[in-house]
């Protein structure tokens, strides 16, 4: 019996480490709705769905060609000194820190027809609208078993006449009902001086395929 | 201390760590699965799924059940290692509530744990499954309470089930239903009328069974003394004799139900059917014995349950027709006493006459022949488990119990009384007949003298008859081996008789015909030539002249010479007494009647005779190589009875072997005895003739005529007794006497027991005319 208590205590040493979540200097936020999460660094700030709610339009929700893919889930973050909901408001292009959303929107049965990888980047940032868009990663993305779409990595020149960077992941569920995206961009300097930041936080983006 | 049941602390046996963690790991296993088989990680990890999976019905059980394991094991433990903790709980706690059952009715703790059952297991589980798969259940208080909406909401659903099951398996039901039908009927004590005085000329056995009462009226003082009840009683005996009438009057007397099973009730067209009626015949037993205190089952003609490994019919040693022709060509052998005619239907393998009963066979005598049995294949064994298998613990609470390691409740105590009645004891498996099963095998054999007179007095008083009490009393002595059921057949048909000719009365003369009816068959239609019917009447005039003059221990109940189908006329002899040995002179008489014809035809028909005599001879001849090779009445001391095995592994007829080895000490016999009859035959040269004449004129007549005719009484010319017998017998018998008074005045002297007086009384019974220990040696 001496040597099976060691035993059992390292079996429940394992299982409980095995249960649990790193926290390597990051902070994992699930939404509410538990559709999708994202792990920040411990400096940045997140804005849940209430909030965001208050201000004129949800951050990084955009329509495409007429179309409207309204959020059920939505939270946005930014790697501010000081926490505001206003930092997200603002042109991407001319944030002197990261900022980004992690997002769940529905398709409709008519949207469905129309979706496309331009869509589902558009609908995030709509680089194209912008001058000089640049797409300088272009790559199809899945989290496997139906749920597809695509990774990019863009620029553009905003109204302003600044350049902007931004990091977007958008997939579709297996049925194409939902569209999940995270995006996180900033200035050019910006983002070059956050590039291992925002690459980690996009990296740890996960969608909860059993929703 | 006197009086105190000591108490013996020790610790609880130790576990295997198998044992110890088995029941913790298959719950355990049980919640990982389900938490873990809803668990997402990171969105939904694995202790939110479990504290989730914990605040639901289902969850909580099984986590309660899985502590309640723990706790166990933990007590168990302790119990392991403590023995004043053991001790406590025990004999406490676990005792305490033991004792608290124990001291329920059966019948209400049956109850009560129906419905704690329902109530704890069966409820429960209803709401929780409810609670679980119906939307608009929140939880399962709720489900109990909207059972009423559910089921008449679920009401269409269930009815398609049903008409589903009712076509896909109803039909199969129905059939087995139909076939564990019927073969076994309750009959309910206030519709039992028959007590023992109902059973006739059966005393000594109803003596016995008086006691057997006593096991389903005070059960518990028998088992509180440290012995146990007695579950079956085989009655065996030969048919008509009254057993099922006793199992009745058992019943009756006990006020207890009675089931009557019938002999085929367990032989079915298809297999299995068999043993699911004896599972409902015993669930109905153990029913009737809870609610009533006692049932009386009772087997009708048990050899149809049939045996693992035997057939159970006797065979001959021969082809059952080889002999028979010699006593079909001839008289027959009525003339001869019984024990003699026995000793022919032993001696040839001939099934017995009506009215012989042979009762020496034992069990392993027969030759058996493999087979399945008549209750086909498991039904026999299904019937030996629950026979005695009732101790053992029964239901799902046990089952239950069992799997979690705790002691399983004990049974009531089921007082079933099995009765089986056969007349084939040997077809009965032996495992059947092992005490626990079949503790008591009575003989219900044919009734005694007085149990024929009391069986014939109470059948004669439901008809208006003329007898005397003497004929009564004759009639009882004339009618040996009669059964109850043939003494109301006899009395029966001497009233048909009675009335054919126009009477309502029975006389001395309806019975007398109706006894010769009854026991010869009916006399063919057919007349003799006159040269054959006077062979026939000197033939069977001889045989009555002998018997008459040498037979003192068998007396002539009728001579005929009326055709019947195996015979051309007879002698019936009847014995004078009830007897179990024969003596060597008694034989020698018989061979003289038997050898009478031949000397009776030679003498009136110049030393000619018939072939009528072929069967007298063989009769002759057969008894006396029985003399001669088995009986220890010839010269030789050898018995070739059972000494040699022959090819098939059973023995030579002993009469073969001693007529091959001692044929002319045999044929010596029987010349001495055919010369000595021969002599006997002239002397009473007209006698003969004058009983041929009336058996000419009157074709059959009783042994009463025949001694009016001979004018003298039977057994003239025999000795009364065995030769030398009064002799021995007084001398023995003094010098017995003198020895056992002399033996128990020492025993007085020596210890003062005061059951002498006792032992004396034996004595005087045993020897009531001073004679009866002079038993000769060697019988």
């Amino acid at each position: 019996m001496g040597r099976r208590i060691p035993l059992l205590v390292a079996i429940l040493g394992l299982a409980a480490a095995a249960c649990s979540s790193s926290s390597d200097g990051a902070v994992t936020y699930t939404d509410p709705a538990k559709l999708s999460q994202v792990s920040l660094p411990a400096s940045w700030h997140l804005y849940n769905y209430d909030q965001l709610q208050q201000l004129p339009s949800l951050p990084f929700v955009e329509t495409f060609q007429g179309q409207n893919y309204p959020a059920v889930s939505s939270v946005a973050f930014d790697g501010a000194p000081v926490a505001d909901v206003d930092n997200v408001t603002g042109s991407v292009a001319t944030a002197a820190y990261p900022v980004g959303s992690m997002s769940v929107r529905t398709v409709g049965d008519f949207e469905r027809d129309l979706l496309s990888r331009a869509t589902l980047s558009q609908i995030v940032v709509p680089y194209y609208a912008y001058t000089d868009p640049n797409e300088h990663v272009k790559e199809d993305f899945s989290f496997g078993d139906g749920w597809d779409g695509v990774k990019r990595l863009v620029s553009f020149v905003d109204d302003t006449n600044q350049l902007g960077v931004a990091y977007i992941l958008s997939v579709t569920d297996s049925e194409e009902k939902r569209v999940f995206s995270v995006v996180v961009g900033c200035s050019r300097q910006c983002f070059v001086d956050n590039q291992a930041q925002i690459e980690e936080v996009i990296g740890s983006w996960l969608v909860n395929k059993r929703s | 201390m006197a009086g105190q049941q000591e108490v013996v602390k020790t610790t609880r046996r130790k576990s295997s760590f198998f044992d110890r963690i088995k029941i913790a790991v298959f719950l355990g296993v049980i919640i990982f699965v389900v938490v873990g088989s809803q668990a997402n990680p990171p969105f939904d990890p694995f202790w939110r799924v479990f504290g989730e999976f914990v605040s639901e019905p289902g969850g909580m059980v099984l986590v309660g059940l899985f502590l309640l394991e723990v706790l166990r094991q933990v007590h168990y433990y302790i119990s392991e290692k403590s023995a004043s903790y053991n001790s406590f709980w025990q004999q406490n706690v676990w005792g305490g509530l033991d004792r608290t059952a124990g001291k329920m009715n059966p019948w209400t703790r049956f109850r009560v744990g129906r419905y704690i059952k329902w109530l704890f297991i069966i409820i429960p589980l209803y709401a929780i499954t409810v609670d679980y798969f119906v939307d608009d259940v929140n939880s399962p208080i709720e489900a109990i309470t909207q059972t009423p909406r559910l089921l008449a909401g679920a009401l269409p659903y269930l009815l398609q089930v049903f008409v589903i099951m009712f076509i896909a398996i109803g039909q199969f039901v129905a059939i087995f239903w139909f076939l564990s039908r019927g073969g076994m009927d309750t009959i309910m004590p206030e519709e039992i009328k028959t007590r023992f005085n109902d059973v006739w000329g059966q005393d000594h056995v109803l003596d016995l069974i008086r006691e057997n009462i006593a096991f389903l009226e005070r059960p518990d003082e028998i088992e509180a003394k440290g012995g146990y009840i007695p579950g079956g009683i085989l009655l065996w005996g030969p048919p008509g004799t009254g057993k099922t009438l006793m199992a009745e009057a058992i019943a009756g007397e006990t006020g207890r139900p009675f089931v009557f099973v019938e002999p085929g009730a367990f032989i079915q067209m298809f297999m299995g059917v068999g043993i699911l009626k004896v599972k409902s015949l015993y669930r109905k037993l153990r029913k009737l014995s809870l609610r009533h205190g006692g049932v009386i089952v009772f087997f009708d003609e048990a050899d149809a349950l049939g045996s693992r490994g035997t057939m159970g019919q006797p065979t001959g040693v021969f082809g059952a027709d080889t002999k028979l022709d010699a006593f079909m060509s001839c008289n027959g052998f009525e003339y001869l006493s019984p024990i003699a005619r026995n000793s022919l239907v032993d001696a040839w393998g001939l099934t017995a006459p009506a009215t012989v009963e042979v009762p020496k066979k034992r069990f392993f005598d027969r030759i058996i022949m493999g087979g399945m049995g008549g209750g086909g294949m498991g039904t026999l064994q299904a019937l030996l488990t629950e026979m005695n298998g009732l101790t053992k613990p029964r239901g799902m609470g046990n089952k239950v119990r069992k799997a979690l390691g705790f002691r399983p409740k004990p049974p009531p105590k089921y007082r079933i009384l099995h009765i089986m009645a056969t007349n084939m004891p040997n077809a009965l498996d032996e495992a059947m007949l092992r005490p626990g099963r079949i503790d008591r095998m009575y003989k219900v054999g044919f009734p005694s003298k007085e149990g024929r007179k009391q069986t014939l007095v109470g059948y004669l008083d439901k008809v208006k008859h003329g007898l005397a009490e003497e004929e009564v009393e004759k009639l009882s002595v004339v009618t040996p081996y009669y059964s109850g059921a043939k003494i109301k057949d006899l009395v029966n048909e001497a009233l048909i008789i009675a009335i054919r000719d126009g009477r309502d009365t029975i006389g001395w003369d309806d019975i007398w015909r109706a006894k010769a009816l009854k026991e010869l068959g009916p006399p063919e239609d057919v007349d003799y030539i006159q040269r054959e019917r006077h062979a026939v009447a000197i033939h069977e005039a001889s045989h009555a002249v002998a018997a008459h003059l040498l037979g003192d221990h068998r007396r002539i109940d009728m001579v005929t010479i009326e055709k019947r189908s195996t015979t051309l006329g007879m002698v019936r002899s009847l014995g004078s007494e009830e007897r179990f040995t024969q003596w060597k002179t008694e034989f020698e008489t018989d061979i003289m009647v038997s050898l009478a014809s031949r000397a009776g035809e030679r003498m009136f028909f110049s030393e000619d005779n018939s072939s009528g005599v072929s069967g007298d001879l063989t009769n002759a001849t057969t008894v006396a190589a029985l003399m001669e090779g088995a009986w220890g009445m010839g010269r030789g001391l050898v018995s070739f009875s059972g000494t040699k095995s022959n090819q098939a592994g059973g023995t030579d007829n002993p009469v073969s072997v001693a007529l091959r080895a001692r044929g002319p000490q045999v044929e010596e016999l029987l010349d001495q005895l055919y010369a000595q009859v021969s002599a006997l035959l002239e002397e009473h040269h007209d006698q003969v003739l004058a009983v041929a004449a009336a058996l000419e004129e009157h074709k059959t007549i009783s042994g009463d005529d025949v001694a009016e005719i001979m004018g003298t009484k039977p057994g003239e010319r025999s000795m009364r007794e065995p030769k030398g017998w009064r002799q021995v017998s007084e001398k023995v018998a003094e010098d017995r006497k003198a020895e056992a008074a002399e033996a128990l005045s020492r025993k007085v002297s020596s210890n003062g027991d005061t059951s002498n007086g006792h032992h004396e009384d034996e004595a005087d019974e045993a020897d009531p005319e001073g004679e009866a220990t002079a038993v000769p040696a060697g019988t």
